[in-house]
């Protein structure tokens, strides 16, 4: 027979492992998440100051950018035109807006499902040609959705764009950039009749899709190929490191802006060794400097709180 | 349309200050429109139904379901994807080739075209119906509710349509507007509104933004009918007049059987008046009579059957009924009004039971017992946009009917099996439009194969058959060699090879609409032997055929002197002087649209309509400060 002690210590020690039992069972993923949201702030640089026309919302110089959502998902989308059109008269601009905005109008009414962006990049390449203006020109285009109810967020990239998913200073996932040869990313193009198959011009279909469940407090930053080939990750988690504790958008447009003028102020630099003069030295071509491109920017944390309006 | 610069700038001004009116509106009251307090506003949720659209079946540019939901273009003014535009505009497709004879006995207030239903979120007392018209307003020429509930239960499952407003189709001054007019006041709460469109009198394609639903939840008192703010007047009285195309003789309504008036009140005047109680018109000899008659539409033959027997007897007559259109009474049209229409129609030719279907069920045994009692002389049947034709229906109605000459199935998207036609054969069909629907590669070539007095084949929009289009080109080259208009509007997948099959065996041909057929490319000749090989072309429509050089034009005009209506919109590559030299050689033209072209501008249209004034030369726009 043991002693009233150590029958206490040995109910004690039970409770305590039942305790212990429970604190394992109620783990973080067994309570019930309450849907994520994105607070985006957006920023970014023409390459030419001069550009006469007025300006346009959501574009800048001949990148263009849409942010949307709708029942179910937040969506943004980043497309960058190709700048070689403006030696055929073609304004290279006209391309990535227009299909910016058809990506943005299907969002907003709700004809893709959030799951595939992938689908939401061929259905807005499809709908360009239903419009009665002739479109010509040709852009990459990455759009990134985050579905609210699965906390997940769904991409697809076509081209050299591109985003990061940074979670506690690191970045945890990223796209990968599709590219035919240096400086030739994959594209959507509409040709000029004349000259069908002599312009580089890639189906939607060889987007890249990803999936990734994120948590509250991860930072979603979705660039044109102006952010990372003038800023390393390095320097762009160094100005995005502080940002996973606040949740207001003045902030979170602060930090966009910070990034984009501290690329564009790199790509200015004509000593300054850049990714992108790291990549050519990488395959024979001398280069160093900054690489002057417009710059497009959208920064979008995670967020949990339900100040949402639809 | 303008002329000259000077109107082209009063045009553009008009519209321009339109816009602003009403943005300064929306700044200062916070809404475009403002209502009253108690009376709650609605915008369409769904678009439930309607009878033809611009756009793709699958695609969100141009079609008829963006009516529904935010109105995102007012109150700008041209031609956006976001609205709702419809196939035809103008008196265009009534002038082509494959144009339809209008049905005698029409009554003359009866003008719509096109319909469109909207469903709401909640029923309401219709107090105000907003529509949005944002590119060549005018169109809309009735407004119905629908009340769900109503009706006295004879046909079970009644359905009652009551018309709000309903006025003439007339010409409108180009500006953006919100069309409100007076609606009558109902007893019964609503959440389906359709609307009845002419676009007769318009310059180029009506655009409508959106809808909205200003009621009340209980029935409204008369005060809140009465002080309605009126943003715009809607009446449009200034707006009279005709562009100077439409003012040329418009086909009418032909009642009268070749007789004129003058003749006929000379014979009444001749007759001696029989002086006692029975009515002269009693000793009128019968064909005075039919005569008399003959001038009648379908509702007052009907009334005036129920005065006495012998109007009845010849009101009755079934040679008053060779021409049979119900389409202005769809929504009184019943079983029981279907059962004693049969009597009378022992010698109809021509039947039009076009939008039945939405006022009641209508059983498919009294439809084949009509129809037989036509028995051959049956030529045409118009079923377009018939909710209650199904796939048993169709093998009825071409079982009965296989002596028909044309046949019209247009929007008759409830069909899905169309195997019938593989089965019998209708050898004398000359006219089939089958537009929008399902209708399958094996079933159209089964109908190319065994009739082949075809002349005029719409299959535009026919998504089912997108995939073997070419293939069923040829078959239209092998067998209908007749053929005079055929309509590929949209069917994507067309090549220049499958194009070639129509040239080169079909040299008749007069119409060709292969509009939206991107496929089709200029550099493989296939329409400078298009115009080689068909002479005898009347339209042409090329939109959006982003190809089109000037090279194609200059054959045109050289090859088919015939050319009355051609549409290039949206082609970068044409010049100027392949359109002069078409406007110079085509001495019948008479519609020219150049819309979204890159090399042609407004002011070289404007140019053109001076110099060539019977010409109808259109050029839209979607930002008129910039153009």
């Amino acid at each position: 027979m043991q002693s009233v002690a150590q029958y206490g210590r040995i109910v004690a020690r039970a409770i305590a492992a039942g305790i212990h039992n429970e604190f394992q069972l109620k783990s973080p993923f067994d309570k019930p998440k309450e849907p994520l949201h994105l607070v985006t702030g957006a920023s970014g640089f023409s390459k030419s100051l001069t550009k006469s026309s007025n300006f346009t919302k959501w574009t800048f110089g001949d990148d263009a950018y849409f942010i949307s959502r709708n029942r179910y998902a937040d969506v943004i989308g980043v497309a960058d035109g190709v700048g070689g059109w403006r030696n055929y008269g073609i304004d290279p601009s006209t391309f990535p807006r227009t299909l910016m905005m058809v990506c943005e109008r299907m969002v907003r009414e709700g004809h893709c499902l959030p799951q595939s962006p992938a689908k939401i990049i061929a259905a807005g390449y499809s709908e360009m040609m239903e419009q009665k203006v002739p479109t010509l020109g040709s852009s990459t285009a990455c759009i990134v959705s985050l579905h609210r109810e699965e906390r997940t967020i769904y991409s697809a990239n076509l081209g050299d764009s591109g985003f990061l998913v940074i979670r506690d200073g690191e970045v945890v996932h990223r796209s990968t950039e599709q590219q035919h040869y240096f400086n030739t990313p994959y594209q959507l193009a509409v040709a000029p009749p004349s000259q069908d198959g002599q312009w580089l011009s890639d189906s939607p279909e060889m987007a890249e899709s990803s999936s990734f469940k994120v948590e509250d407090g991860d930072i979603l930053m979705l660039a044109t190929d102006g952010l990372f080939d003038n800023l390393s990750e390095d320097m762009i988690l160094r100005t995005l490191a502080s940002l996973h504790s606040h949740k207001e958008e003045e902030r979170i447009q602060h930090a966009a802006t910070s990034i984009a003028e501290h690329a564009y102020n790199l790509s200015l630099d004509p000593d300054y060794m850049s990714p992108f003069a790291l990549s050519a030295s990488s395959i024979g071509i001398d280069l160093t400097g900054g690489k002057p491109d417009d710059i497009t920017c959208i920064v979008a944390r995670v967020t949990s709180q339900s100040d949402i309006f639809m | 349309m303008a002329t000259s610069p000077e109107e082209y700038s009063a045009f553009q001004s008009l519209i321009l200050n339109s816009s602003e009116y009403y943005r300064q509106v929306q700044k200062n009251t916070g809404d475009v429109s403002p209502i009253g307090d108690c009376l709650i506003r609605l915008e369409g949720q769904e678009v439930t139904d309607f009878s033809s659209q611009y756009g793709s079946e699958c695609s969100i540019s141009y079609v008829a379901h963006n009516l529904a939901g935010k109105a995102s273009v007012f109150p700008s003014y041209g031609d956006y994807t976001q609205a709702c535009v419809f196939r035809t505009y103008g008196p265009w497709w009534q002038l082509a080739p494959s144009g339809r004879k209008r049905y005698q006995r029409t009554p003359s207030d009866f003008t719509s075209e096109d319909f469109i239903e909207v469903s709401f979120s909640e029923c309401l007392f219709p107090v105000r119906i907003e529509v949005y018209e944002t590119f060549n307003p005018g169109a809309i020429v009735r407004i119905l509710a629908c009340d769900r509930d109503g009706g006295s239960d004879i046909d079970r499952g009644k359905i009652t349509w009551v018309t709000l407003w309903s006025g003439k189709p007339r010409p409108c001054r180009q500006r953006p507007r919100i069309f409100a007019p007076h609606l009558k006041k109902t007893d019964f709460a609503t959440n389906l509104i359709r609307l009845e469109l002419c676009h007769r009198y318009l310059d180029y394609y009506t655009e409508l933004d959106g809808i909205k639903l200003v009621g009340t939840k209980t029935p409204p008192c008369d005060e809140v009918c009465i002080h309605q703010p009126v943003i715009l007047d809607c009446s449009d009285e200034a707006d009279g007049t005709l562009p100077a195309e439409l003012q040329r003789e418009i086909p009418e309504n032909d009642n009268r059987n070749g007789q004129s008036v003058d003749s006929l009140v000379d014979h009444i005047g001749d007759l001696s008046v029989v002086t006692d109680d029975s009515s002269f018109i009693t000793h009128l000899p019968k064909e005075i009579i039919q005569l008399i008659l003959s001038y009648l539409d379908l509702r007052d033959l009907c009334h005036l059957s129920q005065t006495c027997s012998l109007l009845r007897e010849h009101c009755y007559d079934p040679l008053l009924y060779i021409d049979l259109n119900l389409q202005p009474f769809w929504m009184q049209v019943s079983n029981d009004s279907l059962i004693s229409l049969i009597p009378r129609c022992k010698h109809t030719q021509r039947l039009n039971l076009s939008w039945l279907g939405k006022g009641s069920h209508l059983c498919h045994s009294h439809i084949k017992r009509l129809l037989e009692s036509c028995t051959e002389d049956l030529c045409t049947l118009e079923l377009a946009s018939c909710n209650f034709v199904d796939s048993n229906l169709l093998k009825i109605v071409i079982e009965t009917s296989s002596n028909l000459v044309e046949l019209n199935l247009s929007s008759c998207t409830k069909i899905e099996d169309f195997s019938i036609f593989s089965v019998v054969p209708l050898r004398k069909l000359k006219y089939l439009n089958v537009y929008r629907t399902k209708m399958d590669t094996t079933s159209i070539i089964a109908v190319l194969r065994l009739s082949p007095d075809l002349e005029h084949l719409n299959i535009a929009s026919c998504l089912h058959m997108n995939s073997h289009i070419n293939l069923i080109l040829m078959e239209i080259g092998t067998h209908s060699k007749k053929l005079k208009s055929l309509d590929l509007w949209r069917m994507k997948t067309v090549n220049s090879e499958g194009l070639s099959h129509i040239y080169n065996n079909c040299p008749y041909l007069e119409e060709l609409d292969v509009g939206w057929c991107i496929e089709l490319k200029s550099e493989n000749q296939c329409f400078i032997n298009l115009a080689r090989k068909c002479r005898r072309l009347k339209k042409l429509f090329l939109t959006a055929n982003r190809t089109i050089r000037d090279a194609d034009l200059i054959a045109l005009a050289n090859n088919c002197p015939l050319l009355e209506q051609l549409d290039i919109l949206g082609t970068r590559e044409v010049t100027k002087q392949a359109i002069i030299c078409v406007l110079e050689t085509c001495k019948n033209l008479i519609l020219l649209d150049v819309s979204f072209c890159l090399g042609i501008s407004a002011s070289d249209a404007c140019s053109w309509r001076a110099t060539y004034p019977r010409r109808a030369i259109k050029i839209s726009f979607q930002n008129i400060s910039s153009s």
